[in-house]
């Protein structure tokens, strides 16, 4: 492979020549360039790929009252959780007397309160909302108060006793395998089991010339968005139940709420307030959990009742990271080809199961890294154990088997003596290669081109060579990682959506879906993509807060998937729109509508310019003609084909890649880790917004830098030690290294035009590139999570003996 | 009881060779003082590395020193600088070194009716440094695994050390505390790199820490011998370049 | 408070943050974590940075607090305001008041500051979505905006 070479060798075929032309552009510069944005009205594009300013940041910063906990109804009561403070035991007697008696309180309820039925779970049928016999982890819900005002609830909430029969706990994920060990459910410890088998192991194994095993381990990482769970509740007129919350799936919350009430999910109304961060864990079990406890409340009292987690009680609460064990046999001949990838993949999903059934899916899809590999054979295991939960979180177990994939390849290139990246190019995933589950990759794949640009900027060859002479305490390393990520739901369900699009009077048009976005910007980007498809400008969209009432129900916002799904049913809602636009104004013109064109908010005939009219005349003209300008429109990705047993076949429709390289100077004296510089090239099929892009590139590279560095949620024996932001160390602006992101883009099949996820694969990598950088810093691995100065110091001196 | 209208403790005084600051001083008072020479260099170490910009506002060198548990930096910072604290109550004051202040954990030597209201300790001589060093997860906003400081001075000829104090976070308790077995074999030494490295032995014997969550016992030594070799270095090179 | 004068009887046990929300119903700052770690309760007290979580609400007698409500409007945005959206740099916003604040205030003390002196002004409110590093660039290019230099 040539260095410092950045021109393409190659351009894929069936790629349009626009996006050949303009890759090299665009994926130096984000920056738009007279030139890039000649080629964009080349292709008769306005807005796409364009830095589009947000249509949600007024509100922002001008800190607007827009949050769960800033609208809530001045008479709100004020709810508090009894939770457990024991990893595993019977409930012998819960006492609510003392907690009744206090003045001020109005509400004291427990399981046995509950009218409809006690369950709140994501996925599997395990969970209560409220504990009745046993409590399986740490923090779970036992009883609620609801009185006047916070203080009240808090000192009622203390005079709960509960009395627990203590039970042994199971704390280990490998331990919870074992046949002796402490079962969490009945049903016993394995929540899920799934496995790859392509080819033949024992033969992959035999032709291989070294062979290299190692067992990797990731900890629990608490997702820290800035505002904790909240939700809130209140009677309509007619009854009903309105919720609003921080949430990222307002239907989920719909069903858990009105299962939990015991009432039609018609008589439950859910509204997703503006929410402060998400990251996964707001899409599992805890906005169930905040408005059904709430929606009691309410439904008890007849009063508006708001429950808003303290910061402590989330980090307990909540789902988290899986902490995964991974045990990599990988064989390989003396020229780098990868032979043979034996994986057993285990996962710790806590007491209960929440996304962890799908989390190991994909983890044992992706575990063998993006590399072509003949056989494989990888067992995956999502265990129950009395720590607690584990579920959605931003990767989706991609950042856990990358960090073991890409530990291992560099242990391999060290073995085979040979460079990272050349071991990596030998055996990468390529256009007419095969993956794991033996799906086909098609031309939309832009690996190699992610990994070229990224050593080019992050002078990969000169520096890997330079650093190594460092002398004296401070020693530098750089390092590579790469990766592919299944889009969307791939085998995990029906991956579609529903987007609404209409036009007001007064011509504003409004962008209206049960998709939902907390910080990802999504939900403008629809509006960019309705936007170029109207060919009006992006200041006359506005966005509706995402409500059962108004949108229809849509699959839930996880995945990365609302560009990807959301942007293909936003094209058709807005083409449908678009069509009746220019029949009316076919009208108006006297002429075809074929002939017409929308741009800049003026209905034209392409070939008389001066036949026009204004989009606000046609507007009114429908709304006087009764033409209704509302309009849904519906998209459904392909399913995905695979036999289920040994997962071969289309496993996802499309992916992601990418390539980060990181560089660190370690203090070997101290072991800690500064980061240097993150160097991070993607392959987004198609840049929407490169402006709110590089957001999620940069906010990834730090959320997975801190899960790299410093986050680890500990348990000792089921409990959580550090449940505090004081103890649980996410990075500041002042732990941040130097960034550059690199788009290239290789359009995918079914994106809008051919977008890929991006919201998910930005966090996968840089915690395994950091810790190669390590590596090569001081000559040796450390292979578990976080890599702390501990760690690392630890590491240098054992080779040093 | 809400002290902070009382500003009448909040002074930095320098006068008759001593420095007097009032209890109610903030950490962001401080950070005016940073070029002050009296002080030795330390707070140049010290007071961007506290908290964060909005915790420096409100936090009181009082109330850091009446926490009195290892995660407050300016606890052996001061007692380096071997200074003294004044406790008054209706009936009169009283002054007792740092030292005998802190009694153990969460606890001072106050009286119930007594509030702390100065700290103060003498300016040191021409050939006299400060210095502090602590280690947490990150570069902000942290509960030190490890914090050390230290106060050197030597002779007229900059080169023989005729003062040491040492103090780190943790010794072999839970409070901080002076590491007087280093200290002893630092005094008449030469301030080298010799002398420098054997101290951080010495600490080692004198070190006796436990494991948490956090950081490992072995660590937190392992760590602390480094952390006092900088920061002599760093009084070493103060005194050098004065 | 933003430049009018209040009279409030207020518990011991309120803080200035309870007191802002609850009572003056300024919603812009925010509680993330109650313990003073995450800084989104920012406000600017007599012309310096507090966490407001921390601040008993009593020690705020007599005292300038200016809260994100008292920094620029829909028709006039602070050039911090007008930054950040530029750059796409609210993305949850759950920090965004906080780092407008931190933001005002360093340029109102040095309209000229450099990378490493914005890093130290925000560090102490934690931000999870944008990694810092567009609203580094927003301050920045305020503080040109500011000075009256062309971005």
């Amino acid at each position: 492979m040539k260095s410092g070479g950045s021109k393409l060798d190659q351009t894929p075929a069936d790629t349009p020549p626009w996006v050949a032309a303009t890759q090299h552009e665009r994926s130096c510069k984000l920056t738009e360039t007279a030139a890039v944005q000649k080629l964009r009205e080349a292709e008769g594009l306005m807005l796409i790929g364009k830095r589009v300013q947000r249509l949600d940041s007024l509100e922002k910063v001008l800190g607007l009252p827009v949050y769960t906990s800033d609208i809530a109804p001045k008479d709100a009561l004020r709810v508090k959780v009894v939770r457990s403070t024991v990893p595993h035991a019977l409930i012998k007697r819960i006492n609510t007397e003392p907690a009744r008696q206090m003045p001020g309180v109005l509400a004291v309820l427990t399981a046995r309160d509950i009218p409809g039925i006690n369950e709140a779970y994501a996925l599997l049928p395990d969970r209560p909302l409220l504990a009745s016999n046993k409590v399986r982890c740490q923090g779970e819900a036992i009883a609620v108060v609801a009185a006047q005002d916070s203080q009240t609830a808090e000192e009622a909430a203390d005079k709960v006793s509960i009395e627990y029969e203590r039970l042994p706990a199971v704390t280990s994920p490998i331990e919870a395998m074992k046949p002796d060990s402490v079962r969490v459910h009945d049903s016993g410890n394995v929540a899920k089991y799934l496995r790859v088998r392509k080819g033949d192991i024992k033969e992959g194994f035999v032709q291989a010339d070294v062979v290299v095993e190692n067992t990797y381990k990731t900890q629990f990482q608490d997702p820290t968005a800035l505002e904790p769970e909240v939700g809130m509740a209140w009677l309509e007129k007619d009854g009903s139940i309105t919720c609003v919350g921080s949430m990222q799936t307002p239907y989920y919350v719909q069903t858990g709420v009105a299962k939990v009430l015991g009432v039609s999910p018609d008589k439950v109304r859910v509204i997703q307030a503006t929410t402060g961060g998400a990251f996964g864990p707001k899409s599992d079990e805890m906005p169930v959990d905040t408005c059904a406890i709430s929606a009691l409340v309410t439904q008890k009292t007849g009063k508006p009742a708001i429950l808003a987690y303290s910061r402590r009680e989330s980090m307990i609460a909540h789902t988290k990271r899986h902490p995964f064990v991974i045990t990599l046999k990988t064989g390989a001949k003396n020229d780098g080809r990868l032979t043979a990838s034996e994986a057993l993949v285990v996962s710790d999903t806590g007491a209960y199961a929440s996304l962890g059934p799908l989390v190991i899916i994909r983890a044992c899809f992706h575990a063998t890294g993006p590399y072509v590999v003949p056989h494989v054979k990888t067992d995956a295991y999502c265990m129950y154990t009395n720590n607690t939960m584990a579920g959605s979180f931003r990767g989706f177990g991609s950042p856990q088997v990358h960090f073991a994939a890409e530990s291992q390849m560099d242990e391999l290139a060290k073995k085979l003596d040979m460079d990272p990246l050349d071991l990596r190019m030998t055996n990468i995933l390529r256009p007419r290669t095969l993956t794991a589950t033996s799906q086909l990759v098609d031309e939309a794949c832009g690996l190699e081109e992610c990994a070229k640009r990224a050593v080019d900027a992050a002078n990969w060859r000169a520096k890997r060579l330079e650093l190594t002479r460092d002398r004296g305490t401070f020693r530098r390393g750089i390092g590579i990682a790469m990766m592919y990520h299944g889009n969307s739901l791939g085998p995990e369900g029906n991956d579609y959506a529903y987007v609404h699009v209409l036009i007001k009077p007064d011509a504003r048009v409004v962008v209206r879906t049960a998709l939902t976005e907390y910080g990802t910007g999504a939900i403008s980007g629809l509006a960019q993509v309705a936007a170029e498809a109207l060919g009006l400008p992006i200041d006359l969209f506005e966005l509706d807060r995402p409500d059962t009432a108004s949108c229809q129900e849509t699959g839930p916002t996880v995945a990365s998937r609302v560009i990807v799904i959301g942007g293909r049913a936003t094209q058709i809602a807005a083409q449908k729109l678009k069509d009746k636009l220019l029949t009316v104004a076919g009208d108006l013109l006297h002429c075809e509508p074929s002939k017409l064109t929308i741009k800049d908010a003026l209905v034209r005939h392409s070939d008389e310019p001066r036949k026009a009219v204004a989009f606000q005349k046609v507007v009114e003209e429908c709304y006087t003609r009764k033409v209704s300008l509302t309009e849904t429109g519906y998209y459904i990705a392909p399913k995905c084909e695979f036999e289920p047993e040994n997962s071969q076949g289309t496993t996802y429709q499309q992916y992601t890649y990418g390539a980060v390289v990181a560089e660190v100077q370690v203090d070997t004296e101290l072991g800690v880790v500064k980061p240097l510089r993150i160097v991070a090239a993607y392959d987004v099929g198609r840049a929407i917004n490169p402006l709110s892009l590089e957001g999620q590139i940069e906010g990834g590279a730090i959320q997975a830098l801190g899960y790299g560095l410093m986050e680890d949620l500990i348990h000792v024996d089921g409990m959580v030690a550090n449940p505090t932001l004081g103890d649980y160390y996410i990075p500041t602006s002042l732990d941040i290294p130097e960034i550059q992101t690199i788009i290239v883009e290789y359009p995918g099949p079914i994106g809008p035009f051919g977008a890929k996820a991006m919201g998910e694969p930005p966090v996968d990598l840089p915690a395994a590139a950091l810790a190669n950088a390590v590596a090569h810093a001081t000559g040796s691995r450390i292979f578990d999570l976080p890599l702390t100065a501990e760690k690392v110091l630890s590491a240098i001196k054992q080779r040093h003996h | 009881m809400d002290l902070s209208g009382l500003s009448e403790l909040r002074y930095i005084k320098q006068e008759e060779g001593k420095i007097r600051i009032g209890a109610l001083t903030t950490i962001a008072d401080l950070e005016g003082q940073k070029n002050n020479s009296a002080w030795g260099g330390v707070l140049n170490d010290v007071t961007a590395k506290f908290g964060s910009p909005n915790i420096r506002t409100v936090a009181t060198v009082g109330g850091n020193i009446c926490s009195v548990a290892s995660s407050e930096d300016l606890i052996p910072v001061f007692l380096t600088l071997d200074a003294k604290v004044r406790a008054i109550r209706k009936s009169g004051a009283r002054e007792m070194a740092l030292r005998e202040f802190l009694v153990a954990k969460r606890k001072t030597a106050l009286y119930p009716d007594e509030i702390l209201a100065e700290v103060s300790f003498s300016e040191p001589g021409a050939r006299g440094a400060s210095a502090f060093q602590k280690l947490g997860m990150r570069n902000t906003l942290i509960i030190a695994f490890v914090s050390v400081a230290t106060f050197l001075e030597t002779d007229e000829t900059r080169s023989k050390i005729k003062c040491a104090r040492i103090a780190l976070n943790r010794l072999s308790g839970k409070i901080p505390q002076r590491a007087e077995g280093v200290e002893k074999g630092l005094l008449g030494q030469n301030l080298d790199e010799h002398t420098i490295t054997r101290s951080s032995e010495l600490l080692g014997n004198e070190l006796s820490l436990t494991s948490d969550t956090r950081a490992s016992a072995d660590y937190r030594c392992e760590a602390a011998k480094v952390l006092l070799r900088r920061a002599l270095v760093r009084c070493h090179d103060r005194i050098i370049g004065k | 408070m933003n430049g009018k004068d209040h009279a409030l009887t207020v518990e011991s046990t309120e803080r200035l943050l309870d007191v802002l929300r609850d009572r003056l119903n300024l919603k812009g700052v925010k509680e993330g974590c109650g313990t003073g770690d995450c800084g989104v309760c920012t406000v600017i007290m007599n012309d310096h940075l507090v966490n407001s979580c921390l601040v008993p609400a009593v020690q705020a007698r007599n005292k300038r607090i200016v809260t994100i409500e008292g920094v620029g409007s829909r028709e006039n945005l602070h050039p911090v305001q007008k930054a950040l959206m530029k750059y796409n740099a609210a993305q949850c916003g759950f920090c965004i008041p906080a780092v407008v604040l931190a933001g005002k205030n360093l340029l109102d003390r040095n309209p000229a500051p450099s990378r490493q002196e914005i890093k130290e002004a925000i560090s102490g409110v934690l931000c999870r979505c944008t990694g810092y590093y567009k609203l580094i660039e927003a301050v920045q290019e305020a503080a040109s905006e500011i000075r009256g230099v062309k971005a």
